[in-house]
């Protein structure tokens, strides 16, 4: 048996740490070296005379073995075998034929290293891999990787020597903020980044910088989200404009996420969420709700016009009479001129008087789009009451308001809030025109809320809000007038809700109800001492 | 010689009332101003006028109201009514109640003196 020849070869491989093991024909095992003893766990009596394949259950392609071996007299590959306690683990094998003079084959030599380790960590990290390809590719929103090492070391090289400036520094240097993002080179996107880009494929946008897609104007938010990594945050969010390969600016959210991956930077993961829709979206409804308020402005004038005919009626009388006086006292025999000067003054503060509430209404009127300023609440309460005074009296109620002074400014638009006064007031006034047996009064109150809001209040004596819902007086269409649309307190609500304020309606204690609403003091208003005040219209 | 004729106003609108009062007083009658029916009633000064102009539409008692109430006084004098809601309704309710006349605003001064003037003869 040529036994020992192949144990003379094996004895120089007792040094590897590898294992060795040497098998006849049978698979009895005939030699095993210290390297198999320390892998397997058994020793070397245990394993010496033992059928190998039933030692350690050995799983390998078998056909591709046997072929291997007749053909080449050798194999390598990948095979599992069980140790002695059982467990299974991965080999990196070579098998080497000895074969007799004629050619069969009378035994295996072997050697083996363990891949369980090694397979285990390159599987996991081939499957991490194919997972964030996977996420990556197939994401819904646009995903972009791009290596900003450059960048980075760009940043920090011009930076201001102090910390805590380079947001504003970034903000205030868009052309260093250009000149940053053209050094990111994209090393990969998705489709859905195609799609946003309106890119034809993956080469339109790998390889270049993001700078092409950044229109002018549009540094500010790449600007935040430098600052934002540059201090040291993982994950960094910004609104900015892009524009497409085909030149379409788009509303963007980017989300930069940097991944820990060699080179600080080397692998930013930037994904945009288009908000172009979004907006477009929003300010079509904005102009619908303007043009609706516009609506409502206007059908709030035409039931407002009898008693806007009758303002400006008084001062017209007042004109005619005082221009036919004046004509009298000229043409006595002795000219009056102190009653005829007189005259002409009247004539001039009565045609000042007919303006205002012609300026007034067209103000009511004016289509524009919403306005943010500071408004002087006392003002609007009284020229709200004022412009539906007579709708008031024609009806017997009688209208008051307590308004706190000094009241700070709040910030809206004069026109609207107004309107929605003016709104309410009509409604309160409207509640009240069938009540009998008890005073029909209105009150407006205004005064500081909660934290920074003033609070403006219209109270009506009126029979109430049936129902057990107030707060359903502000869903559209909803009216209890014949001949209403019911889009009046909607409408209110969206004009407030539109400036940062709240809407409510509640019935009062005893009598009618209570609509208020808030509105965002303007800043800069320190808050001042409240002091109530009445004034009886 | 012949006392001045007194025509008395009532008008809740400051503006309307001078004029009116200015207008009268430059054709030569004494013109005596109430800013408010309730203001007329309780004034000693409506003794022996001659003539009543009235607005209709006032917050507290209203023309119409101030007709009622004088034609229970058995008034002696003609009433004016004057408005800037001319409506059927309170035309047809003011001439019932005896008004010499129903004005709309703007009223005509001229048309107005003549009126008053046509009343006094």
């Amino acid at each position: 048996m040529p036994v020992i020849p192949l144990a003379e070869q094996a004895r120089i491989l007792e040094l590897t740490h590898d294992t060795v093991i040497i098998r006849d024909v049978d698979d009895i095992i005939l030699y095993w070296n210290d390297g198999a003893e320390k892998l397997y766990g058994f020793s070397r009596q245990e394993a010496l005379g033992a059928r190998c394949d039933q030692l350690l259950q050995c799983a390998f392609p078998s056909d591709e073995v046997a072929r291997s071996l007749l053909e080449t007299g050798r194999w390598s590959g990948e095979m599992s075998r069980a140790r002695r306690d059982g467990t299974r683990i991965i080999l990196s094998s070579r098998w080497l034929q000895s074969r007799d003079a004629t050619g069969h084959g009378i035994g295996i030599m072997e050697t083996s290293a363990d891949l369980t380790e090694q397979q285990h960590s390159r599987t996991e990290k081939a499957r991490i891999e194919r997972r964030y390809s996977a996420i990556f590719h197939a994401a819904g929103f646009a995903t972009w990787e791009s290596d900003w090492s450059r960048i980075r070391r760009f940043v920090i090289d011009r930076a201001p020597a102090r910390a805590g400036d380079l947001r504003d520094w970034l903000i205030h240097h868009p052309e260093i903020v250009r000149e940053a993002a053209g050094k990111a080179l994209i090393q990969d996107v998705n489709q859905a980044a195609l799609t946003l880009f309106e890119a034809d494929g993956p080469h339109d946008l790998v390889g270049t910088s993001i700078i092409g897609r950044y229109p002018p104007g549009g540094e500010t938010g790449f600007a935040e989200i430098l600052a934002g990594l540059v201090e040291g945050a993982d994950v960094v969010e910004a609104e900015t404009r892009l524009s497409t390969l085909k030149g379409r600016t788009l509303d963007v959210v980017l989300r930069a996420t940097l991944v820990p991956d060699g080179e600080p930077w080397s692998r930013a993961l930037v994904m945009a969420f288009d908000e172009t829709e979004r907006k477009e979206a929003r300010a079509k409804l904005e102009q619908s709700a303007a043009e609706l308020a516009h609506a409502s402005r206007i059908s709030t004038l035409g039931q407002l016009a009898a008693s806007i005919a009758h303002e400006v009626n008084q001062p017209l009388t007042a004109i005619l009479t005082y221009g036919k006086s004046g004509r009298r006292w000229l043409s006595r025999e002795t000219p009056d001129l102190p009653e005829a000067t007189q005259c002409l003054d009247q004539i001039v503060s009565n045609a000042a008087r007919a303006a205002d509430v012609i300026a007034r209404v067209r103000a009511l009127a004016r289509k524009a789009p919403a306005q943010r300023e500071s408004i002087e609440l006392a003002g609007l309460v009284d020229e709200a009451m004022s412009l539906v005074r007579r709708e008031a009296v024609a009806v017997d109620v009688s209208m008051t308001s307590t308004i706190d002074r000094p009241l700070p400014l709040v910030t809206g638009d004069r026109v609207q809030v107004q309107q929605v006064l003016v709104n309410l007031l009509m409604n309160a006034i409207q509640a009240m025109q069938d009540v009998e047996g008890r005073v029909r009064t209105l009150r407006v109150r205004a005064d500081l809320a909660e934290e920074a809001m003033v609070r403006i209040a219209v109270e009506d004596s009126g029979t109430g809000i049936g129902g057990e819902d107030p707060a359903r007086i502000f869903a559209p269409f909803f009216t209890t007038k014949g001949d209403g649309m019911g889009m009046g307190l909607s409408i209110c609500r969206t004009i407030i809700e539109a400036q940062g304020g709240r809407i409510a309606a509640a019935n009062n204690p005893l009598h009618g109800a209570t609509i208020a609403f808030t509105l965002p003091v303007a800043p800069d208003q320190a808050e001042p001492p409240a002091r109530p005040y009445t004034s009886v219209l | 010689m012949r006392r001045l004729p007194i025509i008395c106003i009532v008008d809740d609108d400051d503006d309307v009332r001078s004029s009116l009062k200015n207008f009268l007083r430059s054709a030569g009658i004494d013109v005596r101003v109430f800013g408010s029916a309730e203001e007329f009633l309780a004034s000693d000064e409506r003794s022996g006028i001659d003539c009543l102009i009235t607005d209709l539409h006032m917050e507290g008692m209203d023309g119409l109201a101030l007709q009622e109430m004088l034609n229970g006084q058995h008034r002696s004098f003609p009433v004016i009514v004057m408005t800037a809601f001319p409506t059927q309704d309170t035309e047809e309710r003011s001439m019932r109640l005896g008004a010499a006349a129903y004005l709309v605003k703007p009223v005509d001064p001229d048309m107005l003196l003549d009126r008053v003037e046509r009343m006094l003869a």
